[in-house]
């Protein structure tokens, strides 16, 4: 028998090689979903969520704190967040988290590889800024609760403002790394196998 | 269409999951695992599915993108433990069984992108079709058709 006609008579009933389970449609019973692209959804969704507290946390700040200076830097904050709230809308718009049969198999490749890459460059971008913002607003924050005139004290010592600096330049690029590390392990070998497979396609 | 059609479909194209399945993974848990997600997309997709195409080539399609999106895992094929298993096959037990068995595991020890091209071919598809379905150039598809061809009578030739 020539191998097209053995590779047709494949997969009948007589296969022994598994039945598919009708009934998980049937009753609707599926297992966690194993795509990267619905974990990355879904991070996204847990992230935002997050985004929404803190933002309500904000502007409770504003309305409570007296100090203009406070509910100042609370608007930063609040800017921050409303900002990384549309970046993370933007991107779990644009992710499809379903398989589009109508493109070809080396533009599903290639559309996963850009949707993982670019949540990875997000996430290492957030690292960036989030460290130095939230320090700021927790700094500030923190002064607030001291009254207005300790604040005001504090506030025109250099020390503190060395200490802050000093703190940012030190765990701006620490988060920065080990952000990029969470990254390579969550992603780096996936990326590297679309890559080489794409790689493969055009060769 | 409906939940039912859709059922309807899926049995009577049921083979194309278990082949893929088959070749791309060897471990049960992986297999169960890549059909279980195969049949979730279809499931989830089907609403998108026009009938611009057979229900077969859609699902080929769908079955392809998914494992090669979502796998993981790479196979690991040990040659040594594959060939003892091999060379107990007799040729009096060289039934349709035992055929479709051995061209299993003789795709497996194919690259991802041969296996591909391959179970396409083997599956009747033309050049010019392949190479809609993986998005390469019908040149470029008889180039690989052949090399994958030629790989897989080699692992053929030795079992």
């Amino acid at each position: 028998m020539d191998l097209e006609q053995q590779w047709k008579n494949m997969g009948t009933a007589e296969d022994p090689h598994g039945i598919i389970e009708f009934s998980l449609i049937e009753n609707k019973h599926f297992k966690k979903k194993a795509s990267p692209l619905y974990k990355i959804k879904k991070a996204l969704e847990i992230g935002m969520s997050w985004i929404i507290i803190l933002l309500l946390a904000y502007v409770a700040g504003i309305i409570l704190f007296e100090p203009l200076f406070t509910k100042l830097s609370l608007l930063i904050l609040a800017g921050y967040g409303v900002y990384c709230f549309i970046q993370s809308l933007k991107l779990h718009k644009q992710i499809d988290p379903l398989i589009i049969a109508g493109n070809s198999l080396k533009t599903e490749l290639e559309r996963h590889y850009q949707r993982i890459t670019q949540w990875c460059k997000t996430q290492e971008r957030n690292a960036i800024f989030l460290y130095p913002v939230s320090l700021f607003g927790g700094a500030i924050l923190g002064m607030s609760s001291e009254g207005v005139e300790k604040m005001n004290r504090v506030m025109h010592k250099p020390s503190l403002w060395i200490a802050l600096i000093g703190i940012i330049v030190l765990m701006v690029p620490v988060l920065y790394y080990i952000t990029r590390q969470m990254m390579k392990v969550a992603y780096y070998n996936h990326l590297q196998h679309l890559k080489q497979l794409i790689s493969a396609l055009e060769e | 269409m409906s939940e039912k059609d859709f059922l309807v479909h899926l049995r009577e194209n049921q083979r194309i999951i278990f082949k893929l399945v088959n070749i791309y993974a060897r471990d049960p848990d992986d297999k169960k695992d890549l059909q279980q997600e195969i049949i979730l997309q279809a499931w989830k997709s089907y609403a998108r599915f026009k009938g611009e195409s057979k229900f077969s080539t859609w699902l080929y399609r769908l079955s392809l993108n998914t494992i090669l999106t979502m796998r993981r895992r790479p196979v690991v094929v040990e040659y040594r433990d594959d060939l003892e298993t091999l060379s107990g096959v007799s040729s009096s037990s060289y039934e349709a069984k035992d055929a479709a068995e051995l061209l299993y595991k003789a795709m497996r020890r194919l690259d991802d992108v041969e296996k591909a091209v391959i179970s396409l071919h083997l599956e009747g598809y033309d050049n010019k079709e392949i190479a809609d379905i993986i998005g390469i150039t019908a040149n470029l598809v008889a180039v690989k058709v052949y090399r994958a061809k030629r790989k897989l009578a080699e692992i053929l030739k030795k079992i």
